[in-house]
């Protein structure tokens, strides 16, 4: 091939230019360290880069969230250390004080020493951390305007012996119980407060509604001062409840609570006493038998049972039905615990609660009430059967057209009736084996009507009334709180189930939990409540309680706090693990990062220098060839 | 027979043709340097012989034939065909890299170090305890937003200004005005092409060598290749055609022209000046300029307007829902991207909250929860949603039947519009009292037709007016009082008149009305929803609000769905269709219930179809440059307390809180810092961190492999260029050598002739 010397420069000139290039490359590495300029030069650890910055950023935020949680739930726990020991030194002081060696002044000096943990509790618990209250929820910053959260009412306290004067009669927590949490991993919270509401129980909190009905399956709408048609929201702790005043009961309400976890367990409060019935001795054969239900559970009575027989057999399904039973003093049997009775759809309705005495047996009447027995109603329409007789109703049928339809249709041995003042309907006639069937218990019927009236329960069962006139009984709904806290409980927007059963106050102002009405509030007492108590009692010189409630309250308060501190302590466990393990994550994230971003030194080196030689030799090289021409010859 | 003086001709014809051939070394050696010159070589002829008497032939000299051009035509055409492509790859290289370049990462002030500064500050704002503390986070907070939307919308200007869509503050943008320029490159070389096709000609049609013509023309096209698709065609000497596209650029001696147009969406585009044909460029530098344009670059631009978009919009959601230090709440933190006016429809939310997301939506019955959809929904109660109407006016004033007998002549008459249409009654004065008032106007056709009537309250001593047929349609407009006010003063005046604006759905019904079916369930199977032409299925026993929309995302339909943090179902259009919600249908009655489509009704993108739309929360497409419009809102940017760290509790269960949690809660700042963690980007499954590195990867491995294209495509050609160099390059030692060849060649045809003109002496001197 034919070369001229111009060939040779010019892939000269290009041979040197790329090296240069090289060159200009290496040296940015070398001199920044960085492996990539543009993005290009390696899209994949430019990629890398800002993935793995993006997680150092986020683990350096998670360690940093940790240390600070850290420095709240250290200070909270050195706090509730202190409590304890105040607790502690209260108890003993108690224990001493209730010996009767102690004279009324005696127990005044004592006062004195629990007034004063009384005062270093309140002040420790309106601790800060900067301008956040650790015990106060979000609500308030410590500021010389703002009430802290446990707010104090002070006065005289006086008795026969002494009086003390300018001493705390009272504490009122204001704050909200609001977490404020840290972020310790990806998704992953922590709360760093811990509620006053909670820690500075005694005691769990109690609330009831203070109304009572006649029986734990009516419609709420029974309530004196609930009215019927309500339908919406309440909530416990936050948490959303639906109701319905025609359709749902209290059993329904307890069922519904303990269904969810929200913190309170609730119970139906309440007693049905039989009517006295022909046993003479409770341990004698009853003579009669018979299948029924009691919460769902199913029950068999045989002609041998005793009445103790019948008792024991009821208090064997307590753990699920929630019904105790026991023999009462006029040879009747007492149920405690809302009751619903009710029999299988196969079984039919039978006579053995009433022999038991339990429940009239001239009639069974619908749970539901009405406003009016000729208006529309919201039951489907289709047939249902009565002892086999099939009935047929229309949509939305009125509770006269529901009457008629079953007297036309005319099953054996029932009449239907309409009660004129709740305008429920009345089944009577011979109710022995009386089977209802709808949509609720039987696939092939399609009408639902006799579960809306109340006839049939949610899983199909014929559900019987219990008879106002034969027995007592009065039932309400109690919750409380599974831990120390006070419960929050509130009407959600337009409703007022809870305002109108008297649970808590109207008054426009009074946000939960201090909105609960004094008769619903049956039992919530604060450490503070119980020193607050323990001194009083002191300077009454009351050695009654002293040597009783006093020192169960105290065991009460320590133990609250003993379990809040534990808790604590194991979070800050959590938070040393996690904190550990991110800090591994942590080392290895720099790794990769180094990986995608640095150069590796000795390499960009070595690659320096062989470039070196290299441009040199090329330079060289093309110096001589540039001097080579002919010309220089002639 | 040679004559005497023959010898004398014969080295004049050497010292000629020596001399001819010592000049074209000498332009060798001159043209030694030009790119595109091809050496040029003498053809030296012995001249026609004499024949002689029993020697034969005598030679009669030398003479230059022809002075040839040294090229292969084969390696150019190699080279132009490499050329194009080359052009192409190292075009699209260098506009890669100017765009990686206003990216500029990875850096430390790139767009991803600005991001990831942005959501630090924000976590230390959580953090952030005491009011002293507070305050600088929040500052840091709105500074660093700042950055992140100044960095967003200048870079966003950067790529405008490098080739976004038509002039930039009356410039052209950088592409379009480099196409500008190489398009007057080629029109400038598709005529000079045509002038040389002529001067060739005719100097071929004299038989002389064009040689310089003929490189010049092999250098014109020889660049012209590396700016466009060009294809040479030589069939014949006189018909030397170059195309573009299959379209004539020069064909002997005529030309034509490529002109620039802006299209409708501002792109500049090509045309054929003869027959207005477009020209696509297949491939150099004119197709890396347009395809960079078109795709990589509008790409890249979409996907800065999708981030600002996205975050403005996510960000300002949760924000909205939460509290300023001062208790403002509902504050935007970003500027709303401004939208389109007449847009195509972007977003819509739903009228109603459904506080159960994750619960099927029939629920469960052996609860006395509410066992059905309908129940849970939780309706709006505002008016905004409703026709502007009434369902009740009062007027409210102590009234005694005494103001009617009192009332004077020529006292006013009272005006009442229902639903457009209007009953005036007639003068007051024309009644004797309260009774016989009502009993005129409630017996009017316009009142009584539409359902309307009048009551009077004797206790509050006020009118009502109100709609009294549940099933109606009408909502009372207005209730007036026309002309002349009778004593006692302004009864009818705006002051005592309250409108109660609160209607309930159950009352008064427009197009707005929820409409169920008969017991308010979720209609089971086979129910579908419709969005963009893509199905659904639902089933209200199963699925679960959450569940729809998990199925709606799955099937990327090019909306993606959502719940709020007010618990609202949201469809947001993506940028697959330009924000634009296509159409939407649903055979059941979900989105009715949830209060974003009438039922029965479908929505198909036209504004008519508009009506079947429920929802007032409509959001219509952003305008096209969204990301310029990224920016900190200025309320925020005002006072820093309105920073919305804090959250709030719903208290009146309309899924908005409405109570704020207190100075010292956290929990929106810590959502909005999470939202680093959410997917809302590509349907849905993608952060914003990593919708950013996949936009920075593209980039970055379309500029590598440009580069390593370029590099191919440059070294292919330098050795095509050396192949042809070797042919057609001037040799400088060559052509020294050459110039010592015809220098002594010339020297020794001088010799000759001087030996000649000897001889020629001697024969002289015989004769004297």
């Amino acid at each position: 091939m034919r070369v001229t010397s111009f060939m040779v420069q010019n892939n000269g000139i290009r041979n040197l230019n790329k090296n240069y290039q090289t060159i200009d490359k290496l040296t940015y590495q070398g001199s920044t360290l960085k492996k990539v300029q543009f993005a290009s030069d390696s899209p994949i650890d430019t990629v890398n880069q800002m993935k793995f910055k993006g997680e150092a950023l986020k683990l350096d935020q998670y360690l940093t969230n940790i240390t600070d949680a850290k420095s709240w739930l250290n200070t909270i726990d050195s706090l509730l250390a202190e409590t304890k020991e105040s607790l502690q030194r209260a108890r003993i002081l108690t224990v001493q004080a209730g010996n009767d060696t102690n004279s009324a002044s005696d127990r005044a000096f004592i006062a004195e020493e629990i007034n004063q943990i009384l005062e270093t509790l309140v002040e420790d618990s309106n601790s800060t951390i900067g301008d956040s209250f650790l015990f106060g929820g979000t609500e308030i910053l410590d500021s010389p305007f703002n009430e802290k959260p446990f707010k104090i009412t002070r006065g005289t306290s006086q008795d026969a012996d002494g009086t003390m004067k300018n001493v705390i009669l009272d504490v009122e927590y204001v704050g909200d119980y609001k977490p404020v949490y840290r972020e310790i991993e990806t998704n992953s919270l922590i709360q760093i407060n811990e509620n006053g509401n909670e820690l500075f129980m005694a005691a769990p909190n109690v609330v009831q509604i203070p109304k009572t009905v006649q029986s734990a399956s009516q419609s709420l709408s029974e309530l004196n001062g609930v009215s019927s048609g309500g339908r919406g929201y309440f909530s416990i702790n936050d948490e959303l409840f639906y109701f319905d005043t025609d359709k749902d009961s209290l059993m329904d309400l307890k069922n519904l609570i303990n269904a969810r976890d929200v913190g309170v367990d609730a119970e139906i409060d309440g007693q049905l006493t039989g009517k006295s019935v022909l046993f003479t001795d409770p341990a004698s054969a009853l003579g009669f038998s018979g299948t029924f239900k009691i919460n769902g559970k199913e029950l068999s009575v045989v002609a041998s049972d005793s009445a103790v027989n019948v008792v024991s057999k009821i208090n064997a399904l307590t753990s699920s039905t929630g019904v105790s039973a026991s023999i009462g003093t006029n040879e009747n049997i007492v149920l405690d615990g809302g009751v619903e009775f009710s029999f299988s759809k196969e079984s039919g309705v039978q006579t053995i609660l009433s022999d038991l005495g339990l429940v009239d047996f001239s009639k069974i009447t619908s749970y539901r009430n009405f406003p009016a027995s000729n208006s529309q109603t919201d039951v489907k329409g289709g047939t249902f059967e009565i002892n086999g007789t099939a009935v047929s109703i229309a949509d939305n049928a009125s509770v006269d057209d529901i009457v008629n339809a079953i007297n036309a249709a005319g099953p054996s041995g029932i009449t239907a009736s309409v009660d004129a003042a709740t305008n429920q309907v009345i089944l009577s006639g011979d109710l022995t084996n009386l089977k209802i069937r709808d949509s609720g218990n039987d696939a092939s019927l399609t009408s639902n009507v006799m579960t809306e009236l109340g006839f049939l329960t949610k899983s199909g069962d014929i559900k019987l009334n219990i008879d106002a006139a034969n027995v007592t009984k009065n039932y309400n709904l109690k919750i409380t709180s599974e831990n120390y806290h006070q419960i929050f409980l509130s009407d959600v927007k337009d409703s007022h189930f809870l305002r109108d059963a008297g649970v808590i106050t109207g008054a426009p102002n009074q946000k939960s939990p201090n909105n609960i009405t004094n008769a619903a509030q049956v039992e919530k007492r604060t450490i503070f409540d119980v020193l607050i108590k323990l001194r009083d009692d002191l300077l009454n010189n009351n050695a009654t309680d002293l040597n009783g409630v006093d020192l169960g309250y105290i065991d009460g308060a320590l133990n609250n706090i003993v379990a809040r501190d534990s808790a604590v302590g194991a979070k800050v466990n959590r938070l040393e693990s996690v904190a550990s393990r991110l800090g591994t994550l942590k080392l290895n994230n720099e790794e990769l990062l180094g990986n995608a971003e640095e150069v590796d030194y000795t390499e960009i080196l070595t690659k320096f220098q062989q470039m070196q030689n290299v441009q040199t030799a090329a330079l060289k090289i093309n110096a001589q060839i540039m001097q080579m021409s002919l010309m220089d010859y002639l | 027979m040679l004559t005497s003086f023959g010898g004398i001709d014969l080295g004049y014809s050497g010292l000629q043709a020596n001399q001819q051939a010592l000049d074209v070394t000498g332009q060798n050696i001159a043209n030694a340097g030009n790119e595109g010159y091809s050496r040029q070589q003498v053809i030296m002829t012995a001249t026609t012989p004499l024949y002689g008497v029993g020697v034969g032939q005598f030679g009669t000299g030398v003479t230059v034939s022809k002075i040839q051009r040294i090229r292969d035509v084969f390696i150019d055409n190699r080279i132009i065909s490499e050329n194009k492509s080359y052009g192409y790859w190292s075009k699209m290289e260098e506009l890669t890299h100017q765009l990686e370049l206003i990216y500029n990462e990875p850096s430390e002030h790139g767009l991803q170090a600005v991001m990831d500064d942005f959501w630090t500050s924000l976590e230390n704002l959580t953090n952030a305890e005491g009011t002293a503390e507070q305050a600088a986070a929040r500052s840091i907070v709105i500074e660093n937003a700042n950055t992140l939307t100044s960095t967003v919308s200048s870079m966003y200007e950067q790529m405008q200004e490098l080739g976004g869509n038509g002039s930039y503050a009356g410039q052209k943008n950088a592409i379009d005005y480099e196409i500008y320029t190489d398009i007057k490159t080629i029109n400038g070389y598709a005529k000079e092409l045509a002038s040389l096709n002529g001067a060739i000609l005719t100097a071929q049609g004299i038989n002389q060598e064009p040689n310089d013509l003929l490189d010049r023309r092999d250098q014109i096209v020889k660049e012209l290749s590396q700016l466009a698709n060009i294809t040479v065609t030589n069939r014949d000497a006189d018909d030397y055609k170059v195309t573009i596209g299959g379209m004539v650029l020069a064909q002997g001696t005529n030309y034509y022209q490529i002109e620039t147009k802006t299209d409708a969406e501002g792109k500049m585009r090509l045309y054929h000046s003869a027959n207005g044909i477009e020209i696509k460029p297949t491939d150099g530098e004119l197709k890396a300029l347009v395809e960079f344009r078109d795709d990589i670059l509008s790409y890249n631009m979409e996907g800065l307007n999708e981030l600002a978009i996205t975050f403005t919009e996510v960000f300002n959601e949760i924000h909205r829902t939460g509290f300023g230090l001062d208790g403002s709440t509902n504050v935007n933190f970003f500027e709303a991207i401004p939208t389109q006016t007449g847009g195509g429809i972007y977003k819509l939310t739903a009228t109603n909250y459904m506080p159960y997301a994750t619960t099927a939506l029939n629920g469960n019955a052996s609860t006395t929860e509410p066992e059905n959809f309908e129940k849970r929904v939780q309706r709006e109660s505002t008016s905004a949603n409703v026709a502007s109407g009434y369902s009740s006016i009062n007027v409210n004033n102590k009234f005694s039947e005494a103001h009617f007998a009192a009332a004077p002549e020529g006292s006013s008459k009272i005006t009442i519009s229902v639903n457009g249409k209007t009953y005036t009654s007639d003068r007051l004065s024309a009644y004797s009292s309260v009774e016989e008032f009502l009993n005129k106007v409630n017996s009017s056709a316009v009142l009584s037709g539409e359902g309307v009537s009048l009551t009077y309250d004797n206790v509050n001593d006020k009118f009502i007016f109100s709609v009294s047929n549940c099933n109606s349609d009408a909502t009372i407009n207005q209730v007036q009082e026309d002309g002349v006010t009778f004593e006692p003063n302004g009864f009818w005046t705006s002051a005592n008149i309250e409108y109660n604006a609160a209607i309930s759905y159950d009352n008064v019904s427009d197009r707005n009305q929820i409409s169920t079916n008969n017991d308010g369930v979720v209609d089971f199977k086979d129910k579908r929803l419709s969005i963009n032409g893509y199905t659904i299925y639902y089933d209200g026993s199963v699925d679960s609000l959450q569940d729809i929309v998990n199925r709606i995302n799955e099937t990327k339909c090019g909306v993606t769905a959502n719940i709020d943090p007010t618990g609202r179902f949201t469809l947001t259009a993506t940028k697959d269709n330009d924000y634009k919600i296509l159409s939407l249908e649903d055979n059941g009655n979900l989105l009715s219930t949830l209060g974003i489509l009438s039922k029965g009704h479908g929505y198909f993108g036209s504004v008519t179809g508009e009506s079947s739309i429920m929802t007032n929360r409509i959001m219509r497409q952003p305008i096209e440059n969204a990301a310029f419009a990224f920016s900190v809102s200025e309320d925020i940017k005002n006072n820093v307390n309105k920073f919305a760290a804090i959250g709030g509790v719903d208290t009146n269960l309309d899924g908005t809180p409405d109570e704020s949690n207190g100075p010292g809660d956290n929990t929106n700042s810590l959502k909005l810092a999470n939202l680093k963690y959410n997917v809302y980007l590509n349907n849905g499954t993608t952060t914003f961190n990593d919708y950013y590195s996949s936009l920075i990867s593209k980039i970055a491995v379309e500029t590598k492999t440009a580069a390593s294209n370029a590099e191919t495509k440059e070294a292919l050609i330098n050795n095509l260029e050396n192949l042809q160099a070797s042919v057609s390059g001037v040799s400088l030692d060559e052509e020294f050598t050459n110039m010592i060849k015809f220098q002594q060649g010339y020297q020794a045809c001088a010799k000759f002739i001087n030996t000649l003109d000897e001889m020629l002496d001697v024969l002289m001197g015989l004769g004297k």
